[in-house]
């Protein structure tokens, strides 16, 4: 382990806590422009929310949205992130942006990908070239799209299985975020987070906590959760996890979700959501309607 | 409604004013006018707030029929008309009875009623019916019910029947729209039938013309549709069957043609004495990710300097108005789509971003090119 590094560049003031629930106001100060939590953060894919402008978005009071890196990465590409200056300027954006780092798509999306040590090796479906994604790779196209807060490459297994799996996924991505708190060359600008694993194993999400929280990042995400798993078990971990986890640290729970979890999960102590949920119901329910829910 | 000419050229284009506008108070518009084409009563791909950024040009606005049909019974309901429903009240509203981005397939109008076609199919609609969508409607301006299936190119009789119907229909639209208080204060419009025989085409503008109408629209003269099927006006002898319906036709009532135009047709109807169209031209251009990108004014730059680096895969017709922004030469061309252009989309956005939003088929795209 390195000596303690500030890698910040941002900064949480929590202004009020819940008396009855582990619930917390906060304000999180990032590059680009304050977020009050908890916050929802509404999911622009590919680098536009859904038909909605930047102007229509930033009026209706978001104050970070997300990006995907697998689909940017594709396109536009890193290279022109680089000539333009990043992913805020090229959609003309001026609030934070978050990216995840690509690892869940391919997972999810790719028929045929393959999880290794080195990294995570499919088959592009743009182009059918066989890509080998590592946390270097991501955390450099991230560099180059240029979030505010960007994500660790993790070893992600679905919540509903069990085994031996789900600890190897776990120490793996310990060490993928090693590779990419090695990688970063952005530190200050870009706040890299890490993804607490485990499953639904409360002794390997210890594991991960102890250990995640060891290295100096600026916050934490938990991950590897809201993916059809028994809400029984869901919560169970979410709490484990923000009992764990510094105060002073923003807290963000990927994934989540409809607005009950939101409101659970809030009390439980996360400060962060993202899910495709409103804008992908948006967009298939009603064409002509595309107000994100705020 | 009062139009007042201010003046006429040589070959018979007019500059006029079109004021008393019922609802709209002391609002005047003037011609040449282009409506604003919404589908299903929106503006494609616009919200109400990205609507108000097109400033007055959003004024009037144009309400195909055919997908707004099966609303009637709601409207009805509702009682305060489409305008208040749709959110466009401050708007001057003119429902026509076709959608001129596509054509009608030939052979499904009768004697007593005229097809159209709805989301979920084909409507037959009689004069009593259409009536009665226009008094749930509450338009400002409307297009009487009309046949404009001439049948095949030169077909004398179905030409003929299509003038007599349409005549027929009118008579009893007027008829009942002079019986209705709830339309007082609305405009009914006749069309002007006959296909491409030419003595069909005189005989339903001379008997258009005698009805207390407050103006004409052009139907018929394969104008509408999708783009690449919309003929230059200067071909097939159309430029003189419109010269001999205008002849026909009083100065002081507005004359409206509709369909995907693009600038050298529209130029070219303005100069015969067509006062207003339609904007399915630039919605069109929309649909197959282009911008409109023809010069306007000595200052602003146009992007006809591109062309020469276009592929030749592109239809050469296509350059001299349009820009495909799928062209992979956007990519990284961060200038707006237009330099010098001060709408809302060149003042915030660059080719590449439009690019990269159509390329991977983002709403937005469409949004910004709309715009």
């Amino acid at each position: 382990m390195s000596a303690p590094v500030n890698h910040s560049a941002l900064t949480l003031k929590v202004l009020a806590e819940c008396s009855v629930t582990k619930a917390r106001a906060c304000q999180l100060s990032l590059p680009h422009s304050v977020v009050d939590t908890p916050v929802f953060m509404p999911v622009g894919t590919q680098g536009s929310l859904k038909g909605i402008t930047p102007e229509q978005l930033e009026n209706s009071g978001c104050q970070i949205m997300l990006g995907n890196t697998y689909h940017l990465g594709s396109n536009p590409g890193a290279e022109l992130f680089d000539k333009v200056g990043g992913l805020h300027k090229f959609m003309g954006w001026k609030r934070n942006l978050l990216t995840d780092s690509g690892g869940f798509q391919m997972v999810s999306l790719v028929a045929l990908s393959e999880v290794t040590e080195e990294g995570v090796r499919f088959s592009n479906p743009y182009d059918a070239k066989d890509m080998l994604l590592t946390p270097e790779k991501s955390i450099e196209i991230q560099n180059s799209i240029g979030a505010d807060i960007i994500m660790q490459l993790d070893d992600v297994v679905s919540s509903t299985i069990s085994g031996p799996r789900v600890e190897e996924a776990m120490g793996r991505s310990i060490r993928w975020l090693d590779r990419c708190i090695e990688a970063h060359k952005k530190t200050k600008t870009q706040n890299l987070f890490a993804i607490i694993q485990g499953g639904l194993d409360s002794r390997l999400r210890t594991i991960c906590l102890n250990e995640m929280s060891k290295r100096n990042v600026p916050g934490f995400a938990i991950g590897g959760l809201s993916g059809g798993e028994d809400k029984n078990d869901f919560w169970k971990m979410v709490t484990l996890s923000t009992d764990f986890l510094p105060k002073h640290k923003p807290r963000y729970l990927m994934g989540v979700g409809f607005p009950v979890d939101l409101v659970v999960c809030s009390a439980l102590g996360c400060d962060m959501f993202d899910c495709v949920y409103p804008t992908r119901t948006a967009v298939s329910t009603n064409p002509t309607s595309k107000y994100a829910i705020n | 409604m009062k139009f007042s000419l201010r003046s006429v050229s040589q070959r018979g284009g007019r500059l006029a004013t079109i004021s008393e506008l019922g609802r709209h108070g002391d609002k005047t518009v003037t011609t040449p006018m282009c409506l604003v084409f919404t589908q299903a009563g929106t503006i494609p791909h616009l919200t109400n707030d990205m609507v108000q950024k097109l400033g007055k040009h959003a004024y009037p606005v144009h309400l195909p029929l055919p997908l707004l049909l099966e609303s009637h019974e709601i409207l009805q309901k509702y009682s305060n008309g489409i305008g208040d429903f749709l959110a466009l009240k401050h708007h001057l509203l003119y429902l026509s009875v076709q959608d001129s981005t596509i054509r009608p397939p030939e052979g499904f109008n009768e004697k007593s009623f005229v097809s159209l076609w709805g989301r979920s199919g084909r409507l037959n609609v009689d004069v009593d019916k259409f009536m009665s969508v226009q008094e749930a409607f509450k338009p400002d301006w409307y297009q009487a019910l009309c046949d404009s299936d001439a049948g095949k190119v030169g077909s004398r009789k179905r030409a003929h029947k299509s003038v007599e119907r349409t005549l027929a229909y009118l008579d009893r639209c007027l008829e009942k729209h002079k019986e209705s208080e709830v339309l007082r204060h609305s405009c009914i419009f006749g069309s002007i039938e006959g296909g491409s025989v030419a003595e069909e085409r005189e005989l339903s503008a001379k008997e258009t013309a005698k009805r207390p109408v407050a103006g004409f629209v052009l139907e018929g003269l394969d104008t509408n549709g999708p783009l690449d099927s919309v003929l230059p006006l200067c071909e097939n002898g159309k430029k003189e069957i419109i010269q001999s319906i205008l002849n026909e036709l009083p100065d002081e009532k507005p004359r409206i043609l509709h369909g995907p135009l693009d600038p050298a047709n529209i130029l070219a109807a303005v100069e015969l004495g067509i006062d207003i169209f339609d904007s399915t031209y630039a919605f069109l251009v929309t649909e197959r990710n282009a911008a409109l990108t023809f010069c306007v004014s000595p200052d602003t730059e146009s992007m006809a300097s591109n062309v020469g680096k276009l592929q030749d895969s592109c239809n050469l017709q296509r350059n001299l108005y349009e820009t495909s922004l799928t062209d992979k030469i956007f990519k990284d061309d961060f200038r707006p789509l237009v330099v010098g252009c001060q709408c809302y989309t060149c003042t915030n956005h660059t080719r590449a971003y439009v690019h990269h939003l159509v390329n991977v088929g983002e709403l937005l795209g469409k949004t910004l090119l709309m715009l």
